[in-house]
């Protein structure tokens, strides 16, 4: 993440010529970020999140969740400072209600439209075949546990210009006609996270 | 954070030539503040009475114990006085606590929930503080643990976990497991609630339950 070269110079002890040190401390700033590299969290305890059906004839298009404007679309937004080469992770704790369609969940760096599921231009309504995270699929007419993380290694058309990686959470269905919620409560609260591990995981 | 002090000896003083210097003395610095890390693998015997038991060959002190996890609907312990929770050293404010675990719940046709806080010991019990999923109260029925993990009747269900917690003044305890504003680690407590008779826990070599704690650091 960081970098840095401070150069010294320093007089002999007889008043002779100056002699010029570089510090070699890049490695030593690396370390120190892989120890203290950022971490986003957000547990969302209200407001169940609606997965909608609708989009092409085998179910729906990718959305970013929480779908519709009764909340703030932006609070599952995860950002943290980082460069490219770093190493992200994204985990969540949460749980699909028990509708009768698959319901598939990936995350995005949000700069890049790229999947953390392997798919490609996942918001540009392509790609639907997809299921995106396994880990996160949702069986039809149960409630499915959402457990687990992901990694990803970052280019440089991930990072914003202000130096952060922006991560979203995205869902789809294979329904045309029934939708699928995602539990939001103080009781099965939804949680999702970011993690920046540094350029050396 | 990590405080550097940098110290520089010319390497030859008598030199004309340019130098370069390396860090090795901060770099230990920093070693020496890498982030506590435990593992734990629990295996014992399946137990057909639906009690769990487990054992750690590792030698991390956790020790032997068996509990009945027919909790009739109330959130519970799993651990006894004799098995205490997973304990992380050297933990301070605004570290970030990172928890996983693997394991299963059986098909028995009762459903089962998991449970995951910050905990201190008194007058010989455990007791919760902080969540790190959703709310799981001991000798409650409120609430749903870890939204990530629902055993459903009938069904192999697995235990996957994986979360992160800033750690908090209030998770703080010392050295004999009391809540402590200025100690140095934090105790996690698994918890578990049954509805409708008993769950179980496999703990055997072939399917043990294996649980993490990292300090991720700042």
């Amino acid at each position: 993440m960081a970098s840095l070269t401070p150069k010294f110079s320093f007089r002999k002890p007889d008043g002779a010529d100056a002699v010029n040190v570089t510090i070699d401390i890049n490695e030593t700033l690396d370390k120190i970020d892989k120890l203290y590299g950022g971490k986003a969290l957000v547990k969302r305890t209200t407001t169940d999140m609606i997965v909608p059906h609708t989009g092409y004839s085998l179910g729906s298009f990718w959305s970013q969740l929480p779908v519709g404007t009764f909340v703030g679309r932006d609070d599952l937004d995860l950002r943290v400072k980082a460069v490219s080469g770093d190493w992200i992770e994204v985990g969540v704790s949460g749980l699909w209600d028990a509708q009768a369609c698959d319901g598939y969940l990936d995350a995005i760096v949000k700069d890049a439209n790229l999947s953390f599921g392997g798919m490609s231009n996942p918001l540009g309504g392509g790609a639907t075949v997809s299921q995106g995270v396994l880990a996160w699929r949702g069986e039809p007419g149960r409630h499915s546990p959402i457990g687990g993380s992901v990694l990803k290694q970052l280019i440089s058309s991930d990072i914003d210009g202000g130096g952060y990686v922006n991560v979203i959470l995205i869902a789809r269905v294979n329904s045309t006609s029934i939708r699928r919620n995602i539990w939001s409560n103080a009781n099965i609260p939804f949680i999702w996270f970011l993690i920046n591990h540094g350029s050396n995981l | 954070m990590t405080s550097l002090k940098l110290g520089l000896t010319l390497p030859d003083p008598s030199a004309s030539a340019n130098q370069v210097v390396a860090l090795n003395d901060n770099y230990d610095i920093i070693d020496s503040k890498s982030p506590s890390k435990k593992v734990s693998y629990f295996w014992g015997t399946d137990d057909p009475t639906l009690n769990y038991e487990f054992d750690d060959p590792a030698g991390s002190g956790i020790g032997y114990a068996r509990t009945s996890i027919n909790t009739g609907g109330l959130w519970r312990e799993m651990d006894t006085a004799t098995v205490g929770p997973i304990v992380l050293v050297g933990v301070g404010v605004g570290d970030w606590a990172e928890v996983n675990i693997s394991g299963l719940f059986n098909n028995s046709p009762s459903s089962a929930l998991f449970g995951l806080a910050t905990s201190y010991l008194s007058a010989g019990n455990y007791l919760l503080i902080n969540y790190l999923g959703g709310p799981c109260p001991l000798d409650s029925s409120s609430g749903n643990g870890v939204s990530s993990v629902r055993a459903e009747p009938n069904l192999y269900s697995p235990i996957r976990i994986k979360l992160i917690k800033e750690i908090v003044v209030g998770d703080l305890v010392d050295s004999s497991g009391a809540l402590n504003p200025v100690g140095d680690r934090i105790q996690i407590s698994l918890v578990v609630k049954t509805v409708g008779g008993y769950k179980f826990i496999f703990t055997s070599t072939d399917i043990p339950l294996i649980l993490s704690a990292k300090n991720l650091g700042k």
